[in-house]
């Protein structure tokens, strides 16, 4: 049965802009009085009339979207100096149609709603007196910010180019590197106001057709009026139970490591708008994978890997585990450590669970903050927040002085696996309850619950904790440590056939 | 996530490591009773045990093989219904007494040996809560969770194995005919009424993708040769001290740890043992849940509460029992009945009437 949706005071269900199906009119003011009623006779809507060898024309473009000096070469000069054998729209057509080559992308469109679309994507339209269809013309000249290296995911090796807003430019970073027949690009649009346009990339034959079907089908449940981020799109296509901390979609800004991902048999999904695309499935392991690690010596990259992990338990018990040592199990530590834990709790007024919550609530405060304002502004705070946790706050006896070294190795820590630091900041609080309730114990409980939880997650019917659990030994050469490109070179991953998920599948999107 | 209780929905390895870790759990709750036997006679019976619990699944192993079926619940409800709902309560009761169990002894263990302010009714009710939670996630969460948990026991008795090298004393070894041949026979018939997993490997052969019953024999040769590694051990190091102990690895682990270059192993051996509390408490659960399905056909929910609830209120009457409830020939012995009933219940009752869905 379907769901009633229930009406709530203040707020409406998405809707998507009247009259935008209507087809254009053969009567070329008709159609633009009635473009310029639809947009409300907004200020960007540039409209342009002259005439064609006697026919009156249009061209409608959008402020700001448009390359003026590809608009005057590539458009308005030819058009001008255009002699038509017989005036009339249909001669007029049909020379721009085949021998006026106006635009690299030059097509038809039908539709008030097609108009208002290509030119807020910078196109230009061309609305001929006499013909009921419009001439599109890619013009787009609006400003972004250039490709640059992307700032969440800094290597040392490899290339320093990051997606960047633009969808076209993006699309080209990955085309660049993948110089395959077999690469696809499938657009859809998304946002019934928005109307943002988005590309799915996959290699053609080596994803699962289930996959890209699965994931088709949930972009079509969509409906929201904007889409500005991909972090929009993640809720539609996630599984909804269990709830989890984690996800099974990944998060890139790099185009190289887009590439690795596509030829594994994953989907990439680009946004325009975004510099961060999606990447599905993905799985916990390669929370703690980077480009660097194949380009690194194998040695070195399995030292990095340990790190990582060990910084990513760390990060998320050590707080917890010395709340809970500390209150439930001093005998655990060493008597001099014991000692000097006891002296520095003496003068303060809270119990050892409140001091590391205020400790790591003042953490997050100053982090959101130093995120947030203007750079020097943020150094400043850092640098504030800095004095006031580890000296102000120790003299004040608000806090005793190990906590503070807990707080730095946890905070630091944290920055290690950055595309797990949402889970991992929640989870310390709740360790610290944990550990504060309950000792060791809860700890442990709350630790096999966490990781039951992340081993319950499905992402495209792949266990997430694939291929360390269930487990395949061969699979551990490239997620345990790294293999040296002599041998991991010789077979690829196929993500839909790790351990736990179903079996093989008749590849090909098209099949 | 729910669990789909007939699907097929684990692998005979995950299978392997749900008993290994399983039987671990009851190998480090050992509490001496009043039927204890010498360590001596532990050890040397390990093996009989083995061939004992292999001999226990046979007649499983053949009505399976002879009915062409891979659910001896199933076959059971094949036969007649009141043959599949004797042989699910009987199921169900084993579950429950064996998830009891493993809910009450950790609670005990941390209330009265790690603890000494948390009440233990605090503690049972949040071991309860978890388990109930591993089971709603489903019998693929928890297995898959027994990997990183195994890895770890592994790397735990390694650490212990260096740890306690230097200590092992073969002095502590006696030969085990001693006491006659009456302390065999009870130690042999005491482990085995100690592995319950048997019961369990019984009762998950259905949800296992294939070999199933290669992976349960396997399980048992890994598990006797964890027990046969720890008891000698806990005899070795601890000597008769081990015999008057309970938790005998934990106090292992304990009294070697101030002169251990690995620390407190104690520590880390607690954080191993609370996860095999859960997977083992979950297992037995998710069985118990599979149970009531069959019996009611009512949704997770339903099936999940009510194991729940039976499982809290035998807990709640663990207590009265005392030191009775420990006695392994009680909750053991329990599972390991229903191990042998069920197999000839489903074999050899008679058809009747359509067959069961």
């Amino acid at each position: 049965m379907k769901q009633k949706e229930r009406t709530v005071p203040g707020y409406r269900a998405p809707q998507p802009p009247e009259g935008e199906n209507i087809p254009l009119s053969k009567h070329l003011q008709r159609n633009l009085e009635y473009l310029r009623a639809a947009s409300h006779n907004t200020a960007d809507l540039v409209i342009r009339e002259f005439e064609v060898s006697s026919v009156p024309v249009a061209l409608v473009l959008c402020e700001g979207m448009f390359n003026l000096v590809a608009l005057g070469q590539n458009v308005l000069a030819p058009l001008t100096e255009l002699k038509l054998k017989r005036p009339d729209p249909e001669e007029l057509l049909e020379q721009v149609r085949r021998s006026l080559v106006l635009a690299v992308d030059q097509g038809e469109v039908a539709t008030v709603g097609e108009v208002f679309r290509f030119i807020m994507s910078g196109f230009g339209v061309l609305l001929v007196d006499g013909a009921d269809c419009g001439i599109r013309l890619a013009l787009q000249g609006f400003s972004f910010r250039s490709v640059s290296e992307p700032s969440g995911e800094v290597n040392l090796r490899g290339s320093r180019e990051g997606f960047t807003e633009p969808l076209r430019i993006n699309m080209s970073m990955i085309r660049r590197r993948i110089k395959s027949s077999a690469l696809r690009f499938e657009m859809v649009t998304l946002g019934t106001q928005s109307k943002t346009d988005a590309f799915l990339v996959y290699l053609n034959g080596v994803v699962s057709p289930r996959l890209l079907e699965e994931i088709k089908q949930n972009l079509k449940k969509i409906k929201l009026e904007q889409v500005l981020d991909t972090g929009y799109l993640q809720p539609f296509l996630e599984k909804r139970r269990p709830l989890s901390f984690f996800s099974g979609i990944g998060i890139t800004e790099r185009p190289d490591t887009a590439c690795a991902k596509i030829s594994e048999g994953r989907v990439v999904i680009l946004l325009d708008g975004t510099p961060m695309a999606l990447v599905l499935p993905y799985l916990f392991s390669e929370h703690f994978q980077s480009f660097d690690d194949y380009a690194l010596r194998p040695y070195y990259a399995l030292f990095i890997l340990c790190l990582k992990y060990f910084s990513f338990f760390m990060t998320i018990l050590l707080p917890g585990s010395y709340v809970a040592i500390g209150t439930f199990h001093p005998q655990l530590l060493p008597r001099e450590l014991l000692y000097n834990i006891t002296a520095s709790m003496q003068p303060t007024p809270f119990s050892l669970m409140t001091e590391a919550i205020l400790i790591h609530l003042f953490y997050e405060v100053m982090r959101e903050a130093g995120l947030r304002l203007p750079r020097p502004v943020g150094h400043a705070v850092s640098i504030a927040g800095g004095l006031v946790i580890g000296d102000v706050a120790v003299k004040a006896g608000l806090i005793g002085t190990p906590l503070v070294l807990v707080v730095a190795l946890t905070a630091i820590s944290a920055f290690v696996v950055p595309t797990l630091y949402e889970p991992v900041t929640v989870l310390r609080f709740l360790f610290i309850l944990a550990g504060g309730w309950w000792g060791l114990f809860g700890i442990g409980l709350g630790f096999a619950l966490v990781l039951c939880n992340l081993c319950a997650l499905t992402v495209a019917h792949a266990p997430v904790t694939a291929p360390g659990s269930p487990l395949r030994l061969f699979s551990l050469r490239d997620m345990l440590y790294r293999q040296s490109w002599t041998k991991l070179g010789r077979r690829m991953m196929e993500v839909d056939r790790v351990p736990g998920a179903p079996g093989p599948q008749t590849k090909g999107a098209d099949s | 996530m729910n669990p789909h209780w007939n699907e097929k929905l684990i692998d005979g390895r995950q299978l392997l490591l749900l008993l290994v870790l399983g039987r671990l759990f009851s190998m480090m709750t050992y509490s001496p009773g009043k039927e204890a036997v010498p360590g001596s006679v532990t050890l040397a019976v390990q093996l009989p045990v083995l061939g004992l619990e292999l001999a226990l699944l046979l007649p499983a192993i053949w009505v399976l093989r002879h009915f062409d079926a891979d659910s001896l619940l199933g076959l059971a409800y094949r036969k007649n219904a009141l043959t599949g709902h004797f042989c699910a309560l009987l199921g169900l009761a084993s579950c429950i007494l064996q998830a009891a169990h493993t809910l009450t002894v950790q609670a005990d263990f941390l209330s009265g040996t790690i603890y000494r302010l948390p009440s233990r009714t605090g503690l049972l009710l949040a071991l309860w809560a978890g388990v109930l939670y591993a089971v709603w996630l489903g019998l693929e969460s928890f297995s898959r969770l027994g990997m990183g948990v195994f890895l770890a026991f592994g790397l735990l008795a390694a650490a212990l194995v260096v740890q306690s090298l230097p200590r092992i004393d073969l002095i502590n070894l006696h030969s085990p005919l001693e006491g006659g041949l009456s302390p065999i026979l009870q130690g042999t018939l005491l482990s085995t009424a100690r592995c319950g997993e048997l019961g369990a490997a019984v009762l998950l052969f259905p949800s296992v993708r294939r070999d199933a019953v290669r992976w349960t024999a396997r399980a048992a040769f890994v598990w006797t040769g964890f027990t046969l590694l720890l008891s000698f051990l806990t005899l070795t190091v601890l000597g008769n001290f081990a015999a008057l102990r309970s938790y005998p690895v934990y106090t292992l682990a304990l009294s070697g740890s101030e002169r251990s270059v690995f620390g407190r192993l104690d520590a880390l051996l607690l954080l191993v043992w609370i996860f095999l509390a859960v997977i083992r408490g979950a297992m037995y659960l998710w069985l118990g849940a599979k149970c009531v399905f069959l019996l009611s056909g009512r949704s997770n929910l339903f099936c999940i509460g009510t194991t729940g609830a039976l499982v809290l209120a035998v807990c709640a009457l663990s207590s009265p029992i005392g030191r009775g409830w420990e006695s392994p020939l009680l909750w053991g012995g329990a599972m390991l009945a229903a191990t042998a009933a069920i197999p000839l219940l489903a074999g050899f009752s008679p058809q009747i009437g359509r067959k069961h869905p």
